[in-house]
């Protein structure tokens, strides 16, 4: 399986990997969106402006998320995230999945280890490769 | 009914089952069904999600192109906020951008810019949403 994601502008003047996905919302529809593929991130977390569009009820409130600013108020919601494969597939991910209630506390989706943790993971700036590589397919490191 | 497989990945050994068939194994002994009790508790423990991750193939053929589809208007979407990244971010910080057929919709809340780009672009389903934050400075985010 292999993941491919994008080098991404964001509103800081950095680049980002980012990967496209797509998140379930309570009314049975699929939002496409982007997650940040943060390789130290312990889970997935969802930006408010995310959750605001989602209409989920959440499962459990004041779960606790800690970063460099801090606890952030957050709540717990049961969905499912997908991504398209390069075998013209797609995966999903149903599971409980974290999102912060207030707007500055995360400004993008942001994808953690439970997910990043099953694959390789490819945060490669000098070769613009953004990939989530499992099962058949796997990375060789060569020495030119 | 659709194809059932397993794999190996990352040490874990799982099952892909379909959307019709959620025949996919757990990442640990508690599966997912048998977890229902976490939905009635107040400050869950998010590393017991972990063990509670179900992963599936889609695998239906009509699902699959609208999933194509929509991902390729959300990517012309994405590409033209990078291509207008710089002015975008300058002038709407703190507040939330819709691109939606290729074109800017703003508004202070998150379901206000949708609403603006469905009205504008109902065919375009894929929408690209963003917050602005207030300030420009590097981040660290690691939840």
């Amino acid at each position: 399986m292999h993941i491919n994601g994008v080098w991404s502008l964001c509103d800081d003047d950095v680049l980002r990997p980012v990967i496209y996905g797509e998140i379930l919302t309570g009314s049975g529809l699929w939002v496409p969106t982007e997650f940040l593929v943060d390789t130290g991130a312990d889970r997935t977390v969802l930006s408010a402006a995310t959750l605001a569009i989602l209409h989920l009820q959440p499962l459990a409130t004041q779960v606790h998320l800690g970063g460099l600013g801090g606890r952030a108020t957050s709540m717990v919601v049961e969905t499912q995230i997908r991504f398209n494969h390069g075998a013209g597939g797609t995966v999903t991910f149903r599971g409980y999945y974290a999102a912060v209630t207030e707007q500055e506390a995360l400004d993008i989706n942001v994808l953690g280890r439970e997910i990043t943790g099953l694959f390789a993971v490819i945060v490669d700036r000098p070769g613009q490769v953004v990939a989530l590589l499992g099962q058949r397919h796997q990375y060789i490191i060569v020495q030119t | 009914m659709g194809r059932e497989t397993e794999v190996a990945l990352a040490g874990c050994h799982i099952g892909v089952g379909t959307e019709t068939q959620p025949a996919f194994a757990s990442l640990s002994a508690q599966s997912w069904r048998d977890d229902n009790t976490l939905a009635s508790q107040q400050g869950v423990d998010m590393q017991d999600n972990q063990d509670r991750l179900v992963m599936e193939e889609v695998t239906d053929p009509e699902e699959l192109a609208n999933i194509h589809a929509r991902r390729a208007r959300f990517e012309r979407n994405a590409a033209w906020l990078q291509a207008h990244a710089s002015e975008v971010y300058t002038h709407h910080r703190g507040q939330c951008i819709c691109i939606a057929g290729e074109e800017l919709f703003v508004a202070d809340t998150p379901e206000e810019a949708i609403a603006l780009a469905t009205a504008a672009h109902p065919e375009d389903d894929g929408r690209l949403l963003r917050y602005i934050p207030r300030e420009k400075l590097a981040r660290i985010y690691a939840h």
